[in-house]
């Protein structure tokens, strides 16, 4: 670290002049910098979506688990991701509901195949995914499902998602009265929660509600209700880990517990050895990169053959190759720095559009910015390199030929 | 007629230049061909993952002898596709120009599926896939959902080659509990081990695997098997006497027009009458246009369309930069404007063209890789060839005609 402290003190007054030049180089043709600009910052938006995409894949396989309020879960031992329903009796978790330490355990349904909303308008029926549960419990961590709590527990009346694919289940507004399932429904409050891959539009009802829409939920007795997911809350102070082995212990070979990051461990885990659909994504950001620094080297690589005279004229007065070498590198970190910044903020605006046309969440994450930032820098550098190695041909000699 | 001879002299002359431009060029000949090859791999790549978003679509509908489709109008897309009654097929019938009105049914089931890998002792790792992360990693016993095709043993409703295939199986398939399952399923379902594994279950009845079919895969099911509709029935709990899913309409040849409107008087309007195009048209757009994986892969192709566009015209560009001096020389030798201009067309044309070849050779390895990896059906296909050829050209011209205004300032004073 010293070392290279020194050297760049050492070196300042040498490694400002060649910034001075390739600042001045880079601005002094302005048509030359926009062209420039927009060939690398192409490539940092291809990155860029590539990646956003990938995280939208995964991410939106767990985004109802991740706003679960619950420390434990009780599945169907065949439940093997969300999106395919596998049920079993509610009865499992007032089992569950016993147990010292456990403070509150609710059940959570989530029907998406025998639901489907009529869109208001031209009254064709979509399906649609319904989550359903007890409103008192606030199972879903979402602020504004929890405050309109007293208006969704009444009965045929639901909340929608405002993310919901408008060209495939409709706009639904607060106040629609409609039809799921050929059973009338209002719409008396708006939430976001987002689409996934399976479901293009989602409702928010109380667990009493849904059993009117779907009777084949409905078992002989409420011990016998086919839900999807029992919810636990832990009483503080004690060990998640104790009691998901306790009730393990108990429950019959029917069903299964798992805590909050087992369960998104297994889903995350089905997709990436089903449908690694993600690798897709990851060669686009590699192609990305490779067109990337083709298209910086082309740039660069004229731009020094245009200033050749030039470059030539300083070796003349004094000027060594290393400091020409050096403007060209720093220009090209220039370029690499203003390309991010334009790919960024253009990236950040087609983000906001994918995700109102897919309700799929698309977060820019920094991690990824950074990660993006760094393939930028390094592609540009290298090109920069390259296109450095140009200057051999800048002889002083030929300028009076 | 003189001067079409003229022209086509020139044609020859400058194309022959821009040939020796083109291989003289050394490495920056090779640097430019293979930017524009991978540009047009990339753009080959995404036209690949959207076809599978199209197959998904299609993939049964290929399969199937239809020439009109009967369904809901609840109709979604394949994975939703409603019920309607099934006297409705049998009215279709009673027009002369049905030859044949035929019920297919699906539904979801849950498949029990053999363990990964079914002998432990046999195993071989695939080292390029481990190297990539993307080995398949062992799986235990599990039930996972597939599509289930049920369909009237006695009155076949396939096309070839999966036509013959439950022919050849027929007598067997109407035993209780036999099944064909699709040879491209998914390998999780089992089919690799169908000889060495015996305890299929479909929805917990238990079942026999007695031959396949082959039918591609999609990203609506990435499984499915074929049984008979009495199987069908019971194993999955629906009235097939009652009601179906999809109602499959053969015609006497060039009928189909005409049978659709007698069909739309005749039939009550809880029935939706499509012909095959329409149909298909209708499933390819809804997973192209309306699904999130579809919208994700069109805006791939687009923004991979525009970079492989930059790509080219800046590589073009560059070239032209480069030999301004020769281009100002030929035209101090007393060559017109035109000369030089149709030397930069057709060089970039020479570059997309070699540029071309490479890429889809590059684009068979990746297809082939990726649907190793992903599962996912890749599948070159003759529109998505043309289309990264019209690319490669289109953008040749663009390119070149943009560079043709760095060719005026091409002056041979500046030569001295």
């Amino acid at each position: 670290m010293n070392t290279m402290k020194y050297f760049l003190l050492n070196n300042w007054i040498f490694i400002s002049e060649a910034a001075r030049l390739a600042g001045r180089n880079l601005v002094a043709s302005f048509f030359w910098l926009v062209s420039a600009v927009a060939g690398t910052s192409f490539a940092v938006i291809l990155m860029m979506l590539q990646t956003g995409f990938k995280n939208a894949l995964e991410d939106s396989t767990t985004s109802v688990i991740d706003r679960l309020d619950g420390d434990l879960f009780i599945v169907s031992k065949r439940m093997y991701i969300l999106a395919i329903p596998q049920t079993f009796p509610l009865r499992r978790i007032e089992a569950a509901a016993g147990f010292a330490g456990v403070k509150s355990a609710y059940p959570l349904m989530i029907e998406n195949r025998r639901t489907s909303w009529r869109r208001s308008g031209d009254g064709v029926s979509r399906r649609i995914r319904v989550i359903a549960y007890p409103p008192r419990s606030d199972l879903l961590d979402i602020a504004e499902v929890k405050a309109t709590r007293d208006a969704w527990s009444a009965p045929e009346t639901a909340l929608a998602d405002s993310l919901s694919k408008p060209h495939l289940v409709g706009r639904i507004h607060t106040g629609d009265v409609s039809e799921l399932s050929r059973r009338r429904l209002k719409i008396v409050g708006m939430f976001s929660l987002g689409t996934d891959f399976h479901n293009d539009g989602t409702l928010i009802m109380s667990d009493a509600n849904l059993l009117r829409y779907v009777p084949e939920r409905a078992g002989s007795s409420r011990g016998d209700d086919r839900i999807d997911i029992g919810v636990i809350k832990i009483q503080p102070g004690y060990r998640i880990d104790q009691i998901e082995s306790a009730i393990a212990a108990i429950l019959p070979g029917d069903v299964r517990v798992l805590s909050k990051a087992e369960f998104v461990a297994k889903e995350k885990r089905f997709w990436k050895r089903v449908a690694p659909i993600g690798i897709v994504f990851d060669i686009g950001v590699g192609v990305g990169l490779i067109v990337g620094m083709a298209i910086c080297y082309q740039v660069l690589f004229a731009e020094v053959s245009d200033r050749l005279a030039e470059f030539a004229t300083m070796k003349a007065i004094g000027h060594t190759e290393l400091f020409l070498g050096l403007a060209v590198v720093i220009q090209a970190l220039l370029l690499a720095a203003i390309s991010f910044a334009v790919g960024l903020a253009i990236s950040a605006g087609l983000y906001r559009l994918a995700h109102a046309a897919t309700g799929l969440p698309m977060d820019m994450r920094i991690g990824d910015a950074r990660e993006i930032l760094a393939l930028t820098i390094g592609m540009c550098s290298i090109a920069g390199l390259l296109a450095a190695s140009r200057l051999k041909t800048a002889d002083p000699a030929a300028l009076f030929k | 007629m003189n001067r079409v001879y003229e022209i086509a002299i020139l044609m020859v002359e400058t194309a022959r230049v821009a040939a020796r431009n083109a291989l003289r060029g050394g490495a920056r000949s090779a640097i430019a061909v293979a930017a524009i090859g991978f540009a047009l791999l990339m753009v080959l790549l995404q036209l690949g993952f959207l076809n599978a978003v199209r197959i998904t679509g299609t993939n049964l509908y290929n399969e199937l002898d239809f020439d009109i489709m009967i369904v809901s109008p609840n109709y979604d897309e394949l994975y939703s596709p409603g019920d309607f009654p099934k006297e409705r097929l049998v009215r279709a019938k009673s027009l002369a120009s049905v030859v044949a009105a035929r019920p297919v049914f699906t539904s979801f089931g849950m498949w029990r599926c053999p363990p990964y890998p079914f002998d432990p002792a046999e195993h071989r790792e695939k080292p390029l896939l481990k190297l990539l992360g993307l080995e398949r990693p062992p799986q235990p016993l599990q039930r996972r959902e597939l599509l289930v095709i049920g369909i009237d043993l006695d009155d076949n409703p396939f096309r070839e080659p999966v036509r013959s295939r439950i022919e050849a199986e027929k007598s067997k398939l109407k035993l209780a509990g036999r099944v064909l399952l699709n040879e491209r399923s998914n390998p999780e379902y089992g089919w690799p081990n169908r000889s060495r594994f015996h305890d299929w279950e479909l929805n917990l009845t238990a079942v026999e695997v007695v031959g396949g079919f082959f039918m591609l895969r999609g990203f609506g099911s990435d499984g499915s098997l074929i049984c008979g509709d009495r199987d069908f029935g019971a194993i999955l709990g629906r009235d097939v006497d009652d009601r179906v899913n999809l109602g499959l309409v053969k015609v006497v040849p060039g009928t189909v027009q005409s049978t659709i409107k007698a069909l739309q008087q005749l039939l009550p309007n809880d029935v939706w009458i499509l012909s095959r195009e329409e149909m298909i048209r209708m499933e390819s757009a809804y997973w192209v246009e309306l699904t999130s994986t579809g919208m994700i892969f069109s805006i791939g192709v687009l923004v991979s369309l525009l970079v492989a566009t930059i790509v080219i015209h800046q590589i073009v560009g560059a070239d032209v930069r480069r030999r301004l001096a020769e281009y100002a020389t030929l035209r101090a030798c007393g060559h017109g404007a035109t000369t030089n201009h149709a030397i930069v067309v057709f060089q970039s044309l020479i570059y997309g063209l070699a540029a071309f070849v490479p890429a889809v050779a590059g684009a068979l390895g990746v297809y082939r890789l990726t649907e190793d990896a992903t599962r996912i059906p890749m599948r070159l296909t003759t529109e998505n060839l043309a289309i990264a050829l019209a690319t490669a050209i289109a953008a040749g011209l663009v390119g070149s005609i943009l560079a043709l205004g760095k060719l005026r300032s091409a002056d041979p004073a500046d030569l001295m």
